[in-house]
Order: structure tokens, then sequence, then C-alpha cells
């Protein structure tokens, strides 16, 4: 009798995400599907505003990356009034885009990758969780939450507020740096970046040997990558040009304004997101044995386009990255060495910019007039290429509004890597908590956005793991639900 | 080089006595309770030894912050909405101890469990939690920044109980329901 696996939401509103994998007679994997819940009603909720209000409201989108949401509709808000910011003002918002990736590396690699490295995958949860490494190892913690402290009050000096930022505006930055603050911060992002080569050096000698057999095995996949580069080909987080990558290496470049006429969007009647894919590489295909259209984004896809990094250390750590490696790197659990990467270079960043005499220029803002136009903005987010589209009416009210967020560029990956993981990892029926730990595993790689739309502190959460067999029978379960 | 003595670079939250931490999404109605709760307290005197956080949706991001800190708050208040299926506009107090501990099944920060952090912030941290819900009307499933009249005439009402409760005294003198 075949069964099925469910990894299913409580509830539609409070579910963000449902993963099941179906076995067929013989206990092997016969489908997977992983649906994830999409905003609801953002585009109804912003028809009819200030376009200007954007910047602002989008910070409520979501939790832990509110700065790329707020980066990313200023730079739309830019595009619709038809100015380009101040060269201080574009550092500036380039500073607080570099602190706010460092932070979130940080908090993704030791939250979240780093317990199930240091731990193991067949740890319980109990201790498979951030206070289990603290627990083994002190020091580690006290170092993380300080750079981490430090990362908040360089936000705060920068922009005035860490969280909920208000700072980028359309034509620029509300606030310039003064030569106090910037003297301030320098000796924080200095201490960032020793904070980043350690943590590099640690994941290369402490953990990743130690899951040779994983990296190159869990949730493997083909797939092309999306990223953004600089005019020298160089990985730039803040501003540059798309590049779409397919798995033989070969690629194109695009502005981020031309997006449609490179991606199109898949809908599959199970999901509630849609899938992007790339138009012109063929239908959209997630066959594991013939996959077609489909890219990733997020840390692994960013080094893969990219020629190379814009700063010394990092630009060493990418070239012994590829060399083993190659290019592009196709091992899903290489995202978490491509992160650390990442924090490198966006660390070194922080030292550039607080070194550049333009950032403490007092010009940062050009006027804006309201107009009816067509906007795009775009920035990479920690969990991919982020991109917002407006369009206003002569006012500059807003009449339409699309974003694609990096979990919905990976949203066909994520589904090939869980069928693949689960494929190699379930034989004949046999399946154990370590199994479907590891299918979490390949999962938390991609540190998916699950929508922060609502907060619960009941302890209920939005995904569970069911097992059933066909008959509707629950036969085993991973779960966060009481 | 460092970036300065540790108790120079802390955040408020981590570096105030007592933290009101206000969480919820101004984009979903009535989730956006605690926001509204921490713009009204910030509108009036908040005593030095205290700070009060509008943490939207990003409350995890602290509370990790404030478990790993050498120096935490003695005295943390979470004010959320929360759907209990009780009054709409009712505001009590969430025995902690009754929210149950649940497996971490964390794919992204995004999902982290924050009831786990909370509990893990007073056993293992010794930082006392008290946690001020108020039931909503409604969660809506679209974005809306329509408050239901019940909820929106509970915010004052709550902002001024936790401003009498915590915010009048420092903590050695608050009584904290055990």
């Amino acid at each position: 009798m075949s069964k099925t696996i469910t990894i299913a939401p409580v509830s539609r509103i409070e579910g963000h995400a449902k993963v099941t994998i179906r076995l067929d007679d013989a206990g092997n994997v016969a489908d997977t599907q992983v649906n994830v819940v999409e905003l609801r009603g953002f585009e109804k909720f912003c028809v009819g505003r200030p376009v200007e209000e954007l910047p602002r409201i989008v910070t409520s989108i979501c939790g832990v990356c509110p700065w790329h949401h707020h980066l990313a509709s200023a730079k739309a808000n830019d595009a619709i009034f038809g100015v380009t910011p101040p060269p201080t003002a574009t550092k500036l918002r380039d500073l607080c885009q570099s602190i706010a990736f460092c932070s979130d590396k940080i908090l993704h690699f030791f939250f979240l990758a780093g317990p199930d490295l240091i731990m193991g995958p067949d740890a319980d949860y109990s201790v498979r969780n951030i206070l289990g490494v603290i627990d083994a190892d002190p020091e580690l913690g006290r170092k993380v939450v300080r750079a981490r402290h430090l990362g908040s009050q360089m936000l705060g000096i920068a922009s005035g507020k860490s969280i909920h930022p208000v700072t980028a505006v359309p034509g620029g930055f509300s606030k310039p740096l003064t030569e106090a603050e910037r003297q301030r911060m320098l000796p924080m992002a200095e201490e960032v970046l020793e904070f980043a080569k350690f943590a590099i050096a640690f994941a290369k000698e402490k953990l990743f040997p130690k899951y040779v057999d994983e990296i190159e095995t869990l949730g493997v996949i083909e797939t092309g990558f999306l990223g953004t580069v600089a005019d020298d080909g160089t990985l730039n987080v803040y501003d540059g040009t798309l590049r779409l990558m397919r798995p033989d290496g070969t690629y194109e470049e695009f502005a981020a304004s031309q997006y449609k006429d490179f991606i199109s969007e898949h809908i599959e009647p199970w999901s509630y997101l849609k899938f992007p894919y790339a138009k012109k590489w063929g239908a959209f295909s997630m066959d594991l044995d013939a996959p077609s259209g489909i890219y990733r984004t997020n840390a692994l896809a960013r080094i893969n386009v990219a020629d190379g990094m814009a700063t010394p250390l990092a630009q060493a750590e990418f070239e012994e990255f590829r060399e083993r490696y190659g290019r592009p790197a196709q091992q899903t659990l290489l995202y978490n060495y491509a992160r650390l990467v990442e924090l490198v270079y966006n660390a070194e960043h922080v030292v550039e910019l607080l070194n550049d005499p333009e950032i403490t220029g007092t010009e940062t803002r050009v006027p804006v007039t309201p107009r009816a136009a067509r906007g795009v903005g775009c920035v990479e987010a920690p969990r991919g290429t982020l991109i917002h589209e407006y369009e206003t009416d002569d006012d500059g009210l807003v009449t339409d509004v699309n974003l694609i967020v990096g979990t919905t560029h990976n949203n066909a990956p994520i589904n090939m890597s869980v069928r693949q993981a689960a494929t190699s990892l379930i034989r004949n029926g046999s399946y154990d908590q370590g199994t479907l730990n590891r299918i979490e595993m390949a999962i938390r790689a991609y540190d998916p956005c699950l929508s922060c739309a609502t907060h619960r502190l009941d302890g209920t959460l939005p995904v569970r793991v069911d097992l059933f067999d066909s008959a509707g029978e629950r036969v085993a379960s991973l779960t966060n639900t009481p | 080089m460092t970036g300065g003595r540790t108790e120079e670079i802390l955040p408020d939250h981590c570096a105030k006595d007592v933290v009101v931490l206000c969480c919820g999404n101004v984009l979903y109605g009535d989730d956006g309770f605690g926001p509204a709760v921490a713009a009204r307290l910030n509108a009036g005197p908040i005593p030095d030894w205290a700070a009060v956080i509008d943490a939207g949706t990003g409350v995890r991001e602290l509370l990790f912050d404030m478990v790993l800190s050498e120096r935490r708050p003695r005295l943390v208040v979470v004010v959320d909405a929360v759907d209990l299926g009780r009054e709409p506009g009712d505001v009590f107090e969430f025995p902690l101890d009754r929210v149950p501990r649940v497996q971490v099944c964390e794919f992204s920060v995004h999902q982290a469990p924050t009831s786990n952090l909370l509990q893990q912030l007073e056993e293992l941290a010794g930082v006392r939690v008290v946690v001020i819900a108020c039931q909503v009307a409604t969660m809506p499933e679209e974005m809306t920044d329509e408050m239901s009249p019940a909820v929106e005439a509970a915010i004052a009402r709550a902002a001024k109980t936790i401003a009498d409760r915590f915010l009048r005294e420092p903590v050695s003198a608050i009584a904290v329901k055990g």
C-alpha cells in the first residue's frame, strides 16, 4: 500500500509551508511537493497609496529582512520618480545593506545551519539548536552575539533606527553620516570583519570536513543560477546587472527592469506560490533527470554567477571555494559555505565604505515629483534576488505592485532538493527521525522565507511533518505543533 | 582593534533592566496590537532603566541576542495579539508555563519558535518573562491596516496596565506573578 508523508500546515492562515512526500507500494519516493504560502493581499493593500510610503510599509513584510525590502522599495521609487540619488546616498544605502547582510549571515549560520553542522543531524532537537551549540562552546556564543550587537549598533548609528528602517527615501537617504559617527562605526566594522574571518576559518576547519559525504549527496540538483554582478563581474548585493546562468555555466545579463523578458512564472494547481523559471531555456520542468528552466538564487547562486569578489579577503576565499567545487557548484549544502564567503565580503565592504571620504558627504537626496511611471528596484536579499516593481498614476499613487522575493525564485529548486533528498534517503519504506532531519537540512540550506505574516506566541507554528499511508492513517511525524 | 567595551555596544533589548517587547504585524489588522501599544507607550516618558521596543515580526532575532548576551534584562514583558477564543479586546496575562514546548522544525529564522525562546530565556538565562496578550476579533487572511474596534479600544488600556505595573519602579520593586 502506498504511503504519503505530509509536512503539513495546521491551517491555511497559520500554515506557511506544506511538504508532502508520497511513497509507492515498494516504499520508495514516488512524488514530493513543497508548498509555500505567499503574501496575500499585498497588492490590494498598496494600490491607491502614495508610492513614497512603500519603503516604510514594506519593512513590515518580513521581520528578518526589513532592510532589503526597504532598499529595494527605495530603488523602485527612484525609478518611478526618474531620479538618481547622490553618490553619498547610494553609498549610505549600500553601507546599511552590507551591515544588514552581515548580521543576517551570522544569524543564519549560527542559529540555523550551525546546529546541524555542529551537533549533527542525528542529534535530538533539544540540543540541535543554538543553546546546544553554546553549551558545547560558550566562547563561540559570546563572539556570535557580540558581532550581532556591533551590527545592530552600526545600523542604529547610520540610520537612526536598526529595527523598522525609514531612512532610505525616494531620491536618496534622509540622514547624512557625520565624521563622529563614522569614527564610532569604523572600529565596530573592523571587529565584525575579524569575526567573519574567524567564522569561515572555524567552519572550514571544524565543520565542513565532517560533512563531505552529505555535501556531495544531500539535496544535490542541477539548476541554473541568478545573481547580481557589478560592471567588472564581481558580486554586488546592492546594485548591478542581473546575471542568469545556465547549468552549463553560460549566461545572459540584463537590467532588473527587463526581468519579465527573461523570467516567467509557472503555476501548479497544488501550490500557493508561483514557480519563476527562465523562459528562454524551454518549458518549465522539475524532473530531476531532465530539469528545464530551473534556476536558484541566494548565496550559492551569487557565488556561482560572480567572476570574483571586489574585496581581497573575500576574493581569496572565493578562489579557494571555486578551485574545490568548480563553477557552477550544484551541491545544495554549499549554500552554508557560500554564506560565509559572502559574510567576509560584506564585512570588508563595510570597512571599505567607512573609509571612503564620500560616505560623510552632506548631499544625500534629490527632490522628486510625482508622475505616472513604472519602476523596478532590485537588490540581493540574503535569501535571493529581491525585485520590487511598482506602477503609479499622474499623482504618484500606486496602481500596481509586483514583488518577487528570494524564496519565490527558489520555489522549484526547493521542491527538487526535497525530492532528491527524500528519494535517496527513503528506500523500501525505511525512514527514521534522522532521515526527516536531513530532509529538513536540505530545505534549511535555502533559508526560505516562509512568511512572517503574523506572529503567534502560543506555540503553534506553520510547519508540520506527518507521514500518512494511502488510507489516510498517520504513521509518523516531524512536527512543531502540539 | 575592538569596537568598544561590551556595555557601550549593547542594544537596548540587552542593556535595559526592563524591556517591553511589542510584537505583531501592522499589515494584518488586529495583529498590529503590539506595535500600537509600543507607539502609545513611547509617546510618554520611559524611565532610563527600561525600553519599549516595537519588535514587529522580528522579535526572534532580539530574543536570540538576549539569550546569548552576557548582559540581559531582568524582566521582559512581551506584548502580543493572540487568538484563544476569549472576548475580543480582552487584555490578560498569558502564563508562559502554559505555552507548550514544541519540537523545532526550523526551516528558517522566520519560523523559530518564539515560545521556546522565551522559555529558554526564563529557564536557562534567568530572565523573568511576562506575556501580556490581547484577544483578537479576527486575524485577517489578507493584509489590512484596519483594526477591530474592540482591539483598538484595548490599546490604551493595555498601555496603562503595562506602564503602571512595569515602568513606574525599577525591577526589584516590581511584583511579578510567579
